[in-house]
């Protein structure tokens, strides 16, 4: 899980990763914004996934 | 704001249908009239990218000789449409709203461009959208901004903009958009008319350039619910290319329209819709609710506790879907995208493949209450988008005592509908202090869209907004 205190270096090591070649200065604008979406995304918890697969699901049938 | 109902290109498609059938009106005019009123208004508009102007004339005279002899093929024969630059026309540049794509000319048509040609309807031209139809202003950073027709200093909405302004303004009679997180009806609810999104897999997406494979949606933006319908019986269907393409029959989605919605359960969500609102847009959903109540339904307030997780689920797997449809873009060319999409773009290609798997199966959860809620009630009744148009450019809007980031808000009360696929209508509702339109969405159970037109129906023609025309 996406750590709420993820630092600049680190989606700069993401970035790098994910082959994506963002400036500085994008980084910079980012970094909140993904923050906060990890921050949103741990909230998810309060729903109880407990035994819950994604919506997605591989069907064999559908290929 | 004027009330206008004369006039060749603010008819219905229905009242043109039966003129054009019963030989009193010829596809030659009517495509005239729209080519003259585009000429008089689109720059002010700029909702085409592409006008289709040869190409309809052809086909309308094409259409006239073939009614003339007997061979009317139905209600879309001879009617103009427009198509979102998104969906692909053989030999005729498809841009997705890009820079990148601009030079895209599709080899081959799109399911619906195949149906509507099938049906008869000439495609008048290719309209503008948010770049990559990732945004839901449409202020687009390589063809300029669509312009809203009650106020062309404002936005029309996204990301099918320019949809919702050429058909709202009379610029053709019908138009398609596409809607992933609201981008058929956020335009819809800012430009005055009716967009539907269908539920998902009813209309094919071959030859739909894709956002988000698990979200994306084809829908008909028109003036009246039953063009929508009239347009829906065109395109859906099952489509063998599509593999998210539903095997159920299609139906005639006319045919429950007039029925009366005595007894109908119409369920107010209680969380989420109203926490972050313009109080004008509030009321104005509550009277819609009102009308339907003195129509007969029973209208009760219903708890849905996920909404409140809609922002991150839709984003989370919006986002990340769209950065792997657009990874080679964003690798090769990111400076030709524009900044907003790019910033969007980034965010979803940095997503965490926990994080994405974590909102589907959030997904899972949200999904069981929405059915759980409409087990006990037939539709469920919401504000469409939580304010009128923005202006454009405007970077923030105050809504209560908080200051908030216009186009982000745009799109916070379309994108539950988005998660759990369900048939929606937004149709206008009213106007605000500005005279900016309002909308009021209305949602179904899954392939329940007659059921969801039916109500939408029956609520327009209790009111008159749809007659509404903007005075440009």
């Amino acid at each position: 899980m996406a750590e709420p205190s993820m630092s600049k270096e680190a989606l700069r090591t993401l970035a790098q990763s994910a082959g994506v070649n963002i400036s500085d200065d994008a980084l910079e604008d980012l970094l909140p914004r993904m923050r906060r979406s990890a921050e949103a995304t741990a909230g998810l918890d309060a729903l109880d996934l407990e035994d819950v697969e994604p919506a997605t699901v591989f069907s064999p049938e559908s290929g | 704001m004027t009330t206008v109902s004369s006039g060749l290109v603010f008819l219905s498609i229905s009242e043109a249908a039966e003129l054009i059938a019963s030989k009193k009106l010829s596809p030659v005019e009517l495509i005239d009239a729209h080519l003259n009123r585009i000429d008089g208004a689109d720059e002010r508009l700029n909702s085409f990218i592409t006008l289709l102007r040869k190409e309809s004339l052809s086909a309308a005279r094409e259409a006239e000789k073939a009614i003339a002899s007997g061979g009317y093929l139905g209600p879309l024969h001879g009617i103009p449409i427009g198509l979102k630059d998104l969906y692909y026309t053989k030999g005729i540049h498809t841009t997705i709203g890009s820079k990148i794509l601009r030079d895209f000319v599709p080899e081959f048509d799109a399911a619906v461009t195949e149906r509507f040609k099938d049906a008869g309807a000439i495609i008048i031209g290719k309209l503008q959208m948010h770049e990559f139809a990732m945004g839901a202003s449409s202020e687009n950073p390589h063809d300029g901004p669509a312009h809203n027709p009650w106020d062309t200093g404002r936005v029309t909405g996204g990301s099918s903009g320019g949809s919702g302004a050429a058909v709202a303004a009379g610029l053709c009679m019908g138009a398609l958009g596409s809607d992933t997180g609201g981008s058929v009806r956020i335009p819809a609810a800012l430009c005055g008319i009716v967009g539907l999104k269908p539920t998902f897999g009813r209309v094919s997406r071959h030859g739909v350039y894709p956002l988000s494979w698990s979200l994306d949606t084809v829908g008909p933006m028109t003036r009246t619910v039953r063009d929508s319908a009239l347009v829906l019986n065109t395109i859906a269907g099952h489509d063998h290319r599509d593999p998210s393409s539903s095997r159920r029959p299609s139906e005639d989605f006319t045919a429950m329209l007039d029925r009366d919605i005595r007894g109908t359960r119409v369920g107010i969500p209680r969380e989420y819709f109203f926490d972050l609102i313009d109080p004008q847009v509030a009321e104005a959903m509550h009277k819609a609710a009102g009308v339907l109540g003195e129509l007969g339904a029973t209208v009760d307030e219903v708890s849905i506790t996920a909404l409140d997780h809609s922002l991150t689920i839709s984003g989370t797997i919006l986002q990340a879907e769209a950065a792997e449809v657009h990874a080679d873009h964003l690798r090769d060319k990111p400076g030709d995208i524009g900044e907003d999409v790019r910033a969007r773009l980034y965010q979803g290609a940095l997503t965490l493949a926990t994080d994405y798997i974590k909102s589907q199966r959030a997904r899972t959860v949200f999904n069981r209450q929405i059915a759980g809620a409409l087990e006990r009630f037939d539709v469920l009744l919401a504000p469409t988008c939580p304010i009128g148009a923005p202006r454009i450019g405007e970077g923030s809007v105050q809504v209560g005592t908080k200051t908030v980031p216009a186009l982000t808000l745009l799109s916070n009360l379309t994108r539950p509908f988005n998660i759990c696929g369900v048939p929606v209508v937004s149709v206008p509702c009213g106007f605000t202090n500005s005279a900016m339109p309002i909308g009021v969405q209305i949602a179904g159970r899954p392939f329940e869209e007659a059921t969801v037109l039916r109500v939408a129906h029956a609520y327009e023609q209790a009111t008159d907004w749809h007659t509404r025309r903007p005075s440009l």
